[in-house]
Formats: structure tokens, C-alpha cells, sequence
């Protein structure tokens, strides 16, 4: 076993990158810790060298600029959850970062490393990707905005290269009247780790659904998007019937593993449906609740 | 690696190893074994303390990421010998049976008391759900939490 091992805390993201590229392949960047730290104590990851990056300022803003939202990597789950600039259009993220379990988590656990790491019950990313998030990335061979439907590619597995900084993520800004929810299902009460979920997001004009975004989370292997459930949005009433098809559409577009751990793949099935309808509902009423706003 | 950690309102310079959890440094170096070794993974919630006056899990967090903070096990929180209110609680419900949780749910109850000394039992329930009791015990144990509350808020009174 190697001994051999450091940890460096860098004041700005040039020299985390060139820390991150000296240390070879061996070299990790770490954020809140919740996913390295645990994987470090069992031995399953080995780095011989870890790079801090709670310096870094531009990783720590959280902030509405020109109508979108920005939303540095190292900004914790609590500080998603509990700030006034995360809910509005982009309450679905609020939703879903409220939804993780324990405060120990959400108050080290980061958006940067829900992202970066690629686990695919990861909550943050579904919001994220029916809010067409793009992210900052720089490395040693210079910046780059990737939008997330990019980035993921697989369980564990994304676009970010080797000495990659995720910076910031950025929301763009968003049509009127545009709400969003997520809603997921997982033991202790909602609480724990998803067996699945869905977003939705949508814009809510004269009583018809437009522009909706519908993502699966936790029950394809990567949050994805539901172009069937979208299109047959379009233009529809919210009523019971528009619900429960839409419910159907997502279910059918499901692909579980057959060994998925925390729930079965005909549970997740199952239970997309219900998911479904409670998030097309809430952010039809969240859009409706702008419009009324909006009217005083 | 030297650090320094403000635990329990004293100063503590360091050596650690730089891969060493704020846990096993609390518990090898400090001979603070309060919070417990449980899952090594933030799961269980045995090993809770507060950082900078948050709850976290000692066993997700390096020491060296901690350096410069304040950290508050449960050894800080009796005062001059006599039990915080939230330790008296859980005497008198019993809301403890083999313990190795007890040292998590308080500290998990103390960030939550320090927040509102009027919380609902949802509220408690929310603070403690990554707090795990392997006994059961969790009725008395919320109980003990909305007492303390109660003593808290007539000792300010």
C-alpha cells in the first residue's frame, strides 16, 4: 500500500488544475467529501493526492444574473434548499435538494459533486437537466460550457476529463410564468436515497401546458428526458385524463436495471405514474400561482 | 499535516495524517469517544458533531478539511459537570437503550434547538433522520428532544 499521499488546498482554479495534473492519475479534486471520504474509508478509491477546492471564490456564488441563475460548484444542498434566489421557475431543484436525507448530508454535500460524480440516483441532476443546465468546466486545455444532457453519458461515467474543474452551473433564464417540481419515491419517508423520481417543468399559458420538460430519475441509467410525455404535453389542459396518460408515457419510457437495489424494476414502473402526475400537477400549480401573482 | 481544530472552545494544534477522518482524529488523537465509529459511510449518524455550529458526519469529512473550524462533540455539551438540558431529557424518557446512537441524536437535536426552541415533532423528526437507532427507541428519543425544548424555552424565559 502507498504511503505516499497529499493534500493541497489551492487559492485559485489555475493551480488546482496544475496540482491535479502533476499528481498523474492519481489526483482527485474533493468538494463537501459525502461521496470520496466514505469511498476512501472502504478502500474502493486510493488517491494519492487530494485537491481541496473550498478556496476557490468562483465556486462559492450562488446568485440570479441577467434572469438565469448561477450556481457555483462548491454551493451545498442546504444552502440550495434554503436560499431565496434557488425557488421561482427553478423550485424543482429546491424540491429535490430538500429531498435528501439526513442534514449531515445536505450541509457538506455539494451541487458540484451530485454532478461531477455521476451517481445515477443523484438527485440535483434531473432538475438540473429539465432546467437545461449548462456547466462551466476549465482544465489544463482551457474552458468550456457543456449543457448537461451532454455530460451524461452513463452510471458513474460523464464528460468531465481528468484535471477537470466544474465551476459553476448555470441556469438560463426562463420564459414567464415558468414553474417546475420534482417528486421522487424512496424509503424513510421520501427521504432517502431515490428509487425513482420525476421533474417536471413547464409554462402554463391560458390554461394549456407549453414547453414542457419531463425528466426520469433513478430509474434509466442516467436522468433522462421523456420526448413522448413532452410532446403529448403540448398544448394539453391539465385535466385527469392529460395526467394519467402522461403518467403512462413516462412509466413506458422507463429502463430499470433488472437488478436495481432499492426498488424493483416493476416497483419503479409502478410507481413513475403517481411520480409523474404529482410533478406535472405541482408545477402546473406553481405556473398558475406566478400567473396570479403576476395579475395583483 | 498540522492543523488546528477549536474543539469544545479549546484550541487543539495537530499533527494528523492527511487521510485521517475528522472522526478517527477526534476519537486516536483527542481521546474524545463520544461520537461513535458506526458505518464509516454518513449513514448512520452514530458519528455526528457540529462544524461551525452544522451538523455533519465526522466519518465524511478529512480532519484536514475541518482545520480551522469549530467543532462541538457531545463531551461539549454538559456545562461545568451539569447535563445540557437535551442530556436531562433523554435520561428521564429512558430515550436510550444500548446508547452507541446517543451521542449522534443529540448533537442532531442541539443544531436543531439552536435553530428554534419551538420546533414541531415533524420538525424534530426531519433533524433526526440521519440520526439511525438500531434499538428503536426513536419515540422516546423525539419525546426527550420537545422536552428539552420545553426546559430551554422556560429556562429563557
Amino acid at each position: 500500500m502507498r504511503e505516499a499521499f497529499e493534500y493541497m488546498i489551492p487559492s485559485c482554479i489555475d493551480d488546482a488544475i496544475a496540482l491535479c495534473r502533476q499528481a498523474g492519475n492519481e489526483g482527485r479534486f474533493i468538494a463537501g467529501g459525502t461521496e470520496i471520504v466514505p469511498r476512501m474509508n472502504r478502500g474502493e478509491i486510493t488517491p494519492t493526492c487530494l485537491i481541496e477546492l473550498s478556496r476557490l471564490k468562483e465556486l462559492s456564488r450562488l446568485d440570479v444574473d441577467g434572469g438565469g441563475l448561477r450556481i457555483g460548484a462548491m454551493i451545498t444542498h442546504a444552502e440550495i434548499e434554503t436560499s431565496p434566489v434557488t425557488k421561482g421557475p427553478w423550485q424543482a431543484l429546491t424540491d429535490a435538494a430538500g429531498s435528501i436525507r439526513s442534514p449531515q448530508v445536505t450541509n457538506c454535500g455539494t451541487i458540484g459533486g451530485n454532478v461531477a460524480f455521476g451517481v445515477p440516483s443523484a438527485d440535483l441532476v434531473p432538475p438540473l437537466l429539465a432546467l437545461q443546465a449548462n456547466l462551466h468546466l476549465k482544465g489544463a486545455k482551457g474552458e468550456r460550457h457543456l449543457p448537461i444532457g451532454d455530460f451524461l453519458i452513463g452510471p458513474y461515467r460523464n464528460g468531465l476529463e481528468y484535471g477537470e474543474v466544474l465551476i459553476e452551473v448555470r441556469l438560463p433564464k426562463t420564459r414567464e410564468k415558468f414553474a417546475s417540481a420534482f417528486c421522487k419515491a424512496a424509503k424513510y419517508h421520501g427521504l432517502g436515497l431515490a428509487s425513482a423520481s420525476v421533474t417536471a417543468a413547464l409554462n402554463l399559458r391560458d390554461g394549456r401546458i407549453h414547453d414542457a420538460r419531463i425528466v426520469i430519475g433513478a430509474a434509466t441509467p442516467v436522468p433522462k428526458r421523456v420526448a413522448t410525455a413532452e410532446r403529448f404535453l403540448e398544448g394539453k389542459t391539465p385535466d385527469e385524463n392529460v395526467l394519467c396518460e402522461v403518467g403512462r408515457l413516462v412509466s413506458a419510457a422507463a429502463e430499470p436495471r433488472e437488478d436495481s437495489i432499492r426498488a424493483s424494476p416493476f416497483y419503479k414502473r409502478r410507481v413513475l405514474v403517481p411520480l409523474t402526475e404529482r410533478a406535472v400537477a405541482h408545477a402546473v400549480t406553481r405556473s398558475r400561482a406566478q400567473h396570479d401573482e403576476a395579475g395583483k | 499535516m498540522k492543523i488546528s481544530l477549536t474543539v469544545n472552545g479549546r484550541l487543539r494544534r495537530l499533527s494528523v495524517n492527511p487521510k485521517a477522518t475528522l472522526l478517527t482524529v477526534l476519537r486516536d488523537d483527542l481521546d474524545l469517544i463520544g461520537a461513535k465509529h458506526g458505518c464509516d459511510g454518513g449513514e448512520c449518524g452514530a458519528c455526528t458533531v457540529l462544524l461551525d455550529g452544522r451538523a455533519i458526519s465526522s466519518c465524511t469529512i478529512l480532519a484536514a478539511a475541518a482545520r480551522d473550524r469549530q467543532i462541538l462533540t457531545v463531551e461539549g455539551l454538559a456545562n461545568n459537570g451539569s447535563l445540557h438540558p437535551l442530556q436531562k431529557a433523554f435520561v428521564d424518557r429512558g430515550a436510550l437503550q444500548c446508547g452507541f446512537c446517543a451521542a449522534g441524536m443529540l448533537i442532531s437535536a442541539k443544531a436543531l434547538l439552536d435553530k428554534t426552541l419551538t420546533p414541531n415533532r415533524d420538525q424534530v423528526k426531519r433533524a433526526l433522520a440521519g440520526n439511525l437507532c438500531r434499538c428503536t427507541g426513536y419515540q422516546g428519543i423525539i419525546d426527550a428532544v420537545l422536552d428539552a425544548a420545553d426546559m430551554l424555552r422556560s429556562e429563557a424565559r
